[in-house]
C-alpha cells in the first residue's frame, strides 16, 4: 500500500533517534553507576584506633622499638630480648601496625645512625690497628734492645777474655825482658812465649769464632724476627695504605665530583657570561648592522630619489612630447569623429527605415495571429456549440412528450457533467410552469447518459457546468 | 571480595554469566527495535492526523466533488488516508452510476463497500508494529526477570562452594543479575507508553474516518 511507501523516509530518522536514546541511556547508567565504585576511605584507621591499650604503652614501648629497629636494620645480628618483654612486644605489634607512618622517619634516622656507627667502627679498627702497630714497634724496639744487650754481653765477654789474656801475657812477659841475659832460659822462654803466642792466637781465634757464631746466630734470629715484623708491618702498612688509598680515592672522588660540580657551575657561569656577552655582542652587532642598514637605506633612498628626480624630469619631457602628440592625435580624432558622426547619421536613418518596415511587418503578423486565435476560438466555440447542440438534441430525443404541455413552456437546467459524460447532477433553474414537462426533461437528461462530449479532453472545462434550455416548440 | 571492587555498569555486564548476557543482548535488541517503531509510529500518526485535517477542510469548503476528485487523484499519496478513502468511494460510485440498470441503493452499497475496504487497508497500515510494541511492553519484563533469576541462582550456587558465606560473595552476582531486570524494564516502559498513546490516536483517527464515510455517502446519495 502507498502508506508503507510514504513511511519509508521516516525509518532512517527513527533508527537514528532510537540509537540516540539508547546512547543517552547508557551514558546515564555508566556515569550514574560508577560514582559508587570509590571505596569509603579511613575505614582501616577507625578499626585500629578502637583497640584498647593504645594509651598505656607509649613510654614502655620505646626500648623494644629500638630492638625492633635494630632487627629491621640488622636482621643478621642475634637479638636477645629480655623474657619479661614478651607482653610488651605483644602489645607493641598492634601499636606498630597502628602507627606505620611514624616508623618510617625513625628508620631513616636509624640509617643515619648506622652510617655513623660504621664510621665509628672504622675509626675503632684504625685505632686498634694503630695500637697493634705500636705494640709491634715496641716489641721490635725490645728485641733490638735485647740484641744490643747480647752484643754488649759478648763485648764484655770478649773484653774479659782479652783482659785475661793480657794478664797472662803480662805474667809471661817479664821473663821475656830477661831473655838476652839468659840465653838458655831465653830460648826456653822464647819457646814458651811462642807457644803462649800460639795458644793465645788459637784462643783468640776460638773466642772470635765463637763470638762470631753467637753474634751471627743472634743476628739471624733477630733478622728473622725483624723480617717477620717488617712483613707484618708491611702488610699492615699496605692494608692501611689500601684503606687510606680507598678513603683517599673516595675523598678524591668526592672532591673530584665537587670539583666537577664546581667546574660545571663555573662552566655554566662562564657559558652564561659568555652567552650574555655573545648576546650583548650580537645586540651590538645587530644595532651596528641596523645602523649600517639604515645608512645604506638612507643612501639607497637618496640615490633612488636622485634617480626618481632624473626619471621625473625624463617623464616630464616625455609627457610634453606625448601631449604634443596627443594634441595632434586629438585633432585627427576630431576629424575622424566628425566623419564617423556623419556616417552614423546615415546609418541611423537607414536603420529607422528598416525598423519601420519591421514594425509594419510585425503589426501585420500580430494581426494575422490575432485572426488565427480568433479563428481558433471561433473553432472552439463552434465545436462547443456543436456539442452543446448535440447534447441538447440527445436529451430532446429522450423527452417523452405528454399531451397537456403548453406550447410556450420553457425550462432551464443546470447540468454538471463528469469526464465520462455522466451527469453528476441536474438542477432545475427556471421551472417551465408545467411540472410534467420539468420532470419529463429531467428524466430525459438521466436517460441520455452518457452525453456526447468532444474527443479533445482540454475542452471538457467548457462542458463541466452547462445551462440547458428546453422548450417543446423546437 | 574486596571493597574496592569495580561495580561499574560495564563490569557488571562483563562478569555476568553467558545466559544472562544473552538475555541482556536480546533485551537490548528488542529495546532498539521498539524505540525504532516508536519513532516511526510517531511520525506516521502525526502525518496521518495532519493530512486528514487538511482533507476534511478542503472537502467541506469545496462544493464541486468532481474537482476535488481530480485534485485527490492528482495528489495521489499526499492526500492521506481520508483522501484515499474518498477517491476509492467516488470512483466506485461513478462506475456503478454508469450502469443504467443499477438501483440507487445498490450503488450506495457498492460505494460504501469500496470505501470500507480502503478504510480497512489504511487502518492495517496505521496499526502495523503496534502489536510489536504491545508484546515488548508485556513480555520484556518477564525476560529480564528470567535473566535475573538465572543470575541469582548462579550467585547462590557459587556461594555453596564457599565455606564462609558473606554478603560480599553474593552481592556482585545479584547486582549483575539485576541489570537484566533493569534492561527489561527499560525496554518495556516506553513500549507500553507508546502503545497506549498510539492505539488511542489511531482509534480516534478510525472514528474520524468512519464519520467521514457516513457523511460522504450521504452526500453521494443526495446526488441524483
Amino acid at each position: 500500500m502507498s502508506t508503507i511507501v510514504y513511511a519509508k523516509p521516516y525509518k532512517l530518522r527513527a533508527g537514528a533517534l532510537a540509537l540516540v536514546v539508547h546512547g543517552a541511556f547508557f551514558v546515564l547508567l555508566y556515569f550514574g553507576a560508577s560514582w559508587k565504585v570509590q571505596p569509603p576511605q579511613g575505614m582501616v584507621v577507625d578499626i585500629w584506633d578502637s583497640l584498647p591499650g593504645g594509651e598505656v604503652a607509649p613510654v614502655k614501648v620505646e626500648p623494644p622499638k629500638l630492638i625492633e629497629q635494630s632487627k629491621l636494620d640488622k636482621p643478621m645480628q642475634p637479638v636477645a630480648p629480655p623474657k619479661a618483654d614478651i607482653e610488651l612486644s605483644a602489645k607493641k605489634r598492634p601499636q606498630e601496625k597502628s602507627k606505620p607512618t611514624r616508623t618510617e622517619p625513625k628508620r631513616r634516622i636509624e640509617k643515619v645512625d648506622v652510617a655513623e656507627q660504621k664510621k665509628q667502627e672504622r675509626l675503632r679498627v684504625q685505632a686498634e690497628q694503630k695500637m697493634l702497630v705500636e705494640q709491634k714497634m715496641i716489641e721490635v724496639q725490645k728485641a733490638r734492645a735485647e740484641h744490643e744487650r747480647a752484643r754488649a754481653e759478648q763485648a764484655n765477654i770478649v773484653a774479659k777474655l782479652r783482659r785475661n789474656l793480657k794478664a797472662e801475657l803480662e805474667k809471661a812477659e817479664p821473663p821475656k825482658v830477661v831473655e838476652p841475659v839468659k840465653s838458655a832460659a831465653s830460648l826456653k822462654a822464647d819457646f814458651e812465649l811462642a807457644e803462649k803466642k800460639r795458644l793465645q792466637e788459637k784462643f783468640q781465634e776460638a773466642v772470635k769464632i765463637e763470638s762470631k757464631r753467637q753474634i751471627e746466630k743472634v743476628d739471624a734470629h733477630l733478622k728473622l724476627k725483624i723480617q717477620a715484623e717488617q712483613k707484618i708491618e708491611a702488610e699492615q702498612k699496605a692494608e692501611a695504605e689500601h684503606k687510606a688509598q680507598a678513603e683517599q680515592k673516595t675523598l678524591a672522588k668526592q672532591r673530584a665530583q665537587a670539583e666537577r660540580k664546581a667546574e660545571a657551575e663555573r662552566k655554566a657561569e662562564m657559558e652564561q657570561r659568555a652567552e650574555a656577552e655573545r648576546k650583548a655582542e650580537m645586540e651590538q652587532r645587530a644595532e651596528a648592522e641596523r645602523k649600517a642598514e639604515m645608512e645604506q637605506r638612507a643612501e639607497v633612498e637618496r640615490k633612488t630619489q636622485a634617480k626618481l628626480k632624473i626619471l621625473a624630469e625624463k617623464k616630464a619631457q616625455a609627457e610634453e612630447k606625448e601631449r604634443a602628440k596627443q594634441k595632434i592625435q586629438a585633432e585627427q580624432k576630431l576629424l575622424a569623429e566628425q566623419k564617423e558622426q556623419a556616417e552614423q547619421k546615415a546609418q541611423a536613418e537607414q536603420k529607422a527605415k528598416v525598423e519601420q518596415e519591421r514594425a509594419r511587418a510585425e503589426q501585420k503578423m500580430q494581426a494575422e495571429q490575432e485572426r488565427a486565435r480568433a479563428a481558433q476560438a471561433a473553432a472552439v466555440g463552434r465545436e462547443v456549440a456543436e456539442y452543446k447542440a448535440k447534447i441538447i438534441a440527445k436529451i430532446r430525443r429522450n423527452i417523452v412528450m405528454l399531451p397537456d404541455i403548453p406550447y410556450n413552456a420553457r425550462a432551464e437546467f443546470d447540468v454538471t457533467l463528469l469526464p465520462g459524460g455522466m451527469v453528476l447532477n441536474s438542477i432545475l433553474v427556471k421551472p417551465s410552469g408545467s411540472a410534467a414537462y420539468d420532470s419529463a426533461v429531467e428524466r430525459a437528461i438521466k436517460k441520455a447518459e452518457p452525453l456526447p462530449l468532444p474527443p479533445d479532453a482540454a475542452l471538457f472545462s467548457n462542458f463541466r457546468e452547462l445551462r440547458l434550455k428546453f422548450s417543446p416548440k423546437e | 571480595m574486596d571493597v574496592t571492587q569495580d561495580l561499574s555498569f560495564i563490569h557488571l555486564i562483563q562478569n555476568a554469566s553467558v545466559l544472562v548476557q544473552l538475555v541482556m543482548g536480546l533485551l537490548l535488541l528488542v529495546s532498539l527495535m521498539s524505540w525504532w517503531f516508536i519513532f516511526i509510529k510517531m511520525f506516521t500518526v502525526r502525518q496521518a492526523v495532519k493530512q486528514s485535517e487538511e482533507f476534511e477542510e478542503s472537502f467541506w469548503n469545496n462544493d464541486d466533488l468532481n474537482r476535488l476528485y481530480q485534485n485527490t487523484s492528482v495528489m495521489r499519496g499526499d492526500s492521506g488516508s481520508m483522501g484515499r478513502i474518498f477517491a476509492a468511494g467516488f470512483t466506485e460510485f461513478l462506475k456503478l452510476k454508469k450502469k443504467h440498470d443499477m438501483d440507487n441503493n445498490a450503488v450506495m452499497d457498492g460505494t460504501r463497500r469500496a470505501m470500507r475496504a480502503t478504510y480497512q487497508r489504511e487502518m492495517d497500515v496505521l496499526e502495523s508494529h503496534l502489536a510489536f510494541l504491545a508484546t515488548v511492553g508485556s513480555v520484556s519484563p518477564y525476560v529480564g526477570l528470567f535473566g535475573t533469576v538465572w543470575g541469582i541462582m548462579n550467585a547462590f550456587r557459587g556461594l555453596s562452594n564457599v565455606g564462609q558465606a558473606t554478603l560480599a560473595h553474593v552481592a556482585p552476582g545479584i547486582a549483575e543479575a539485576l541489570v537484566a531486570t533493569a534492561m527489561g524494564l527499560f525496554a518495556a516502559i516506553p513500549a507500553v507508553v507508546a502503545y497506549n498513546r498510539y492505539s488511542h490516536d489511531i482509534t480516534r483517527l478510525a472514528s474520524r474516518f468512519e464519520i467521514f464515510m457516513e457523511e460522504f455517502s450521504n452526500v453521494l446519495q443526495r446526488q441524483p
